[in-house]
């Protein structure tokens, strides 16, 4: 399964900085390449969805205060950052893997932690003192 | 229909992995559509109706992606391509701009 022939016909895959170098992986592993890709995209639908949501219910009441517009549009940025990763990964993995060399890492994960712990840090100030 | 490919579901697995990231962008998007309503209704509509046709499309590609991939590992040819990935990519930070401007005005 590992050593997959060439395909006859010419190879109209893209990107061709992916398809065009190396040799073909296990099927296997570029099938949990694309599901790791569609799990970032769904990370990054999660956090616009709570970055509108923030925003949209503190707006129910009141203005939209600072701290609350602050936290969801830092949200708002980590889905759009979750999104442009998870293809640049997605990219850079399937290349690596088809040349033989380890997978790369991302700072990102750490941006979202560091964002993540913020809003709720806000969140538990805008709930006790409100 | 072919059988699957191999004991892992693999294939399966993915296209899978493909109805559920496009539910997950039908929620989102719809989420967005009914917050927009209090703005304007023209727009949380016109948001409403291109949440559910993109949903539909990138259904049907999942399908039609899942069909391709499935014969292809039965003919032992390659599989992947990064068009789809290129295309909910796009779908998502087009998403993101909407929700930026959403959070950052008014």
């Amino acid at each position: 399964m590992s050593d997959m022939p060439e395909p006859v016909e010419r190879d109209r895959r893209w990107p061709r900085a992916v398809y065009g170098v190396g040799t073909e992986p296990d099927p296997r592993f570029s099938f949990a390449n694309e599901r790791t890709f569609l799990a970032w995209i769904r990370t990054s639908l999660g956090f616009l969805a709570a970055g509108v949501a923030i925003a949209a219910v503190s707006r129910f009441s009141d203005q939209l205060r600072l701290e609350v517009r602050l936290a969801a549009i830092l949200l708002v940025l980590c889905g759009l950052a979750c999104g442009i990763d998870g293809i640049t990964r997605w990219i850079r993995n399937e290349r690596a893997m088809r040349l033989g060399q380890p997978l790369h890492s991302s700072p990102l994960v750490l941006v979202l932690t560091v964002v993540i712990v913020l809003v709720a840090v806000v969140a538990l100030i805008v709930v006790s003192f409100s | 229909m072919l059988p699957p490919w191999d004991p892992g579901l693999q294939a399966e697995r993915t296209g899978l992995a493909w109805q559920r990231t496009m539910l997950s962008g039908l929620t989102t998007s719809l989420l967005a559509a009914r917050f927009l309503a209090s703005l304007s209704v023209v727009l949380a509509v016109a948001v409403g109706v291109a949440a559910l046709l993109g949903t539909a499309a990138v259904g049907w590609l999942a399908i039609l992606r899942f069909r391709a991939t499935h014969e292809a590992l039965h003919a032992e040819q390659a599989v992947g391509d990064g068009r789809a990935p290129l295309l909910i990519t796009i779908l998502t930070v087009l998403t993101a701009i909407g929700a930026l401007v959403y959070v950052a005005s008014s």
